[in-house]
């Protein structure tokens, strides 16, 4: 019997049975055939997964094109002559502030690893459009932040902790802060509170004051149900931004802000209007006879208003508007009793959503569609009170009732508008990442199994 | 003039063609695949003779094994081919010609990678860690592919029972 090494010996005897080929010869020239094909394959491979990441990088490259940067300081400041939707892949302003802003836009920021509230300036400058980073930011109420009239200051609410259980719904909010897109700093004020604030609102009464108006949250995440949600009015404050802290105002606390400028301040008190200041030092009340869902707005004097009245015409909608813009003189003294103002209507302003501000004594501005097909974009025209001869101001506005004012800086009303190119639609960066992920390993792995597997 | 690897390419193939032809034989189960299989390795060699000149033989046999298995597993096994021995001429010539086709049949039989871990470990004296280094897998798979292709073996073939060689 043979162990198995013998047998498998006497078995491979047979190959010695047939003469040699030519065997060296033959796998010599096979061999370098074999290593012209490897050479080729893997130049082929490269170059077509150089060419697929080339591709990449120039579409993303060019989606991002066109971005404009910060103008230097000292730039002729305006309004953008078109407002555009803002990319959730645009950069964020980080230590570059945009300078004077024109525009705030609130717009979902894309990261990579979700989504969330953020809000978008838009430089009075260049017309470049950044995200603003905002330290503290509660991003559920950025909807609520406020931009000065003159384009410098941003408000918004600040999250923070709480006394006690934080109602966790609104942030929740504990202060305030304001951005100088100048310099990009931030002054924070945090208002003490067991539960979080109650937002009420934010509102330039000049390019230096904030009025600052809020409830406190009257129980946190753990409190009784029927107290959820529930808060108790706080006091307005008035905060002279760049020099002491807030103040508590003379405005009543809870008081129903509708709108301030110029140091004016309207506060709605049904059916009766007063127009006042901070101090209270002065007061005009008046009535004006229609049922109005938005609010009047005051110039500069504190002296006219312009409010859009009258019932919807839009199917769906309830309100006033879009509808015909009235504008009204107060009366000089006008403390006492208060007076109904006598009316009149504005030439060709039907398709009137909302006034957003005076931008002198004679001209008001208006959010307004140019007729009926064009109510979901609406512009902002400037008007002449005294004519109805308008003008446009600013394309494609954001479609919002009430406090449209904060969302612009009202102060560039008045001036020539800049020229600004449309900001960029980068690609999402998770996409690219991926694909040029997807491209190398598709390259390598192909590589690998080609030349692993190529025949000889 | 040829170049100086190509003389030593030659050279090498000179002298170790017949013993690589053997392990190839018994590893491909005919004769044309054997000096198929051998060709191919020494093709896939040659790209990288410069830097396995020195100690080429464990490169060529690497491929081979891994070639025979890689081969056997395209086909599926569905070829079943064994070239049959010279027929005898002699009564001690049909002991040996029976003997050969026995274990040529009981080799078929076996997996690919069996077939490859029985010609390493038992023709080519290779130990079970230089085994696994050449057929790319673990220590532990070629222990288990010995026993199962032995058992399988002894099931046709009658064999002396010998030490393994060393691991």
């Amino acid at each position: 019997m043979q162990t198995l090494h013998e047998r498998l010996a006497e078995l491979a005897e047979l190959s010695e049975q047939r003469p040699d080929p030519g065997t060296a010869a033959a796998a010599a020239a096979r061999g370098r055939a074999y290593r012209r094909r490897r050479l080729v394959g893997t130049a082929a491979t490269l170059t077509a997964s150089a060419a697929a990441l080339a591709l990449i990088v120039g579409i993303s490259l060019s989606r991002s094109a066109g971005d404009v940067e910060p103008a230097p300081a000292g730039a002729p400041t305006g309004m953008p002559r078109e407002l555009y939707e803002p990319s959730p892949w645009l950069p964020g302003t980080a230590d570059e502030p945009l300078g004077t802003l024109a525009a705030i836009i609130p717009a979902e920021r894309a990261t990579w690893t979700g989504r969330e509230d953020g809000l978008v300036g838009v430089s009075a400058t260049s017309g470049a459009y950044r995200f603003l980073d905002l330290p503290g930011a509660v991003p559920q109420s950025l909807d609520d932040a406020a931009i000065s009239p003159d384009g410098r200051r941003v408000a918004y609410w600040t999250t923070g902790d709480t006394r006690l259980s934080a109602d966790s719904s609104t942030g929740p909010v504990t202060g305030v802060a304001v951005y100088d897109s100048d310099t990009g700093a931030v002054v924070r004020h945090d208002i003490a509170t067991d539960h979080g604030l109650q937002p009420e609102g934010l509102i330039w009464s000049d390019a230096a004051t904030l009025l600052i108006g809020y409830g406190q949250q009257v129980t946190g995440d753990g409190g009784p149900m029927e107290e959820q949600g529930m808060s108790t009015s706080g006091p307005w404050l008035s905060w002279r931004v760049g020099q002491d802290g807030p103040a508590i105002s003379a405005l009543t606390p809870g008081a129903d802000v509708e709108d301030a400028t110029s140091g004016r301040i309207l506060v709605s008190d049904h059916p009766r209007y007063v127009v006042t200041d901070g101090e209270q030092s002065s007061r005009r009340v008046f009535r004006i006879r229609k049922d109005l869902s938005v609010s009047p707005v005051v110039d500069a004097s504190g002296l006219q208003v312009a409010v859009v009245s009258g019932e919807s015409q839009e199917p769906g909608y309830t309100g006033s508007n879009p509808n015909k813009v009235l504008v009204g003189r107060l009366p000089v003294r006008g403390q006492g009793a208060a007076r109904e103002l006598v009316m009149r209507e504005l030439p060709g302003s039907e398709n009137t959503f909302d006034v957003v501000a005076w931008a002198d004594d004679e001209h008001v501005v208006l959010l307004q569609a140019a007729d009926e097909s064009s109510w979901n974009s609406p512009d902002l025209v400037v008007v002449d009170v005294r004519t109805g001869e308008e003008r446009v101001l600013l394309r494609s506005a954001e479609r919002r009732t009430n406090f449209l004012s904060d969302h612009y800086a009202t102060d560039l009303f008045s001036r020539a508008p800049i020229a600004a190119p449309e900001p960029p639609h980068p690609w999402d960066p998770r996409v690219s990442t991926g694909l040029a992920a997807a491209v190398l390993l598709a390259g390598a792995v192909t590589l690998i199994v080609w030349r692993r597997r190529a025949p000889a | 003039m040829p170049r100086p690897e190509d003389v030593s390419f030659e050279q090498f193939v000179t002298a170790r063609r017949a013993a690589l032809l053997r392990t190839a034989y018994l590893l491909a189960g005919h004769p044309d695949d054997a000096e198929d299989l051998l060709q191919v390795a020494l093709a896939k060699a040659y790209p990288r003779w410069r830097r396995i000149a020195d100690r080429p033989e464990p490169y060529v046999r690497r491929i081979m094994a891994r070639e025979s298995v890689d081969r056997w597993r395209a086909r599926r096994w569905r070829e079943t081919l064994v070239a049959a021995p010279v027929e005898p001429q002699t009564a001690d010539e049909t002991d040996v010609h029976d003997r050969r086709l026995e274990l040529a049949v009981a080799l078929q039989a076996l997996s690919p990678r069996q077939r490859a871990v029985v010609v390493l470990r038992y023709f080519d004296d290779l130990t079970e860690r230089e085994t696994a280094h050449l057929l790319g897998i673990s220590v532990g798979t070629v222990k288990s592919h010995a026993r199962d292709a032995l058992t399988r073996l002894r099931d046709v073939v009658r064999l002396e029972e010998a030490p393994p060689p060393t691991v």
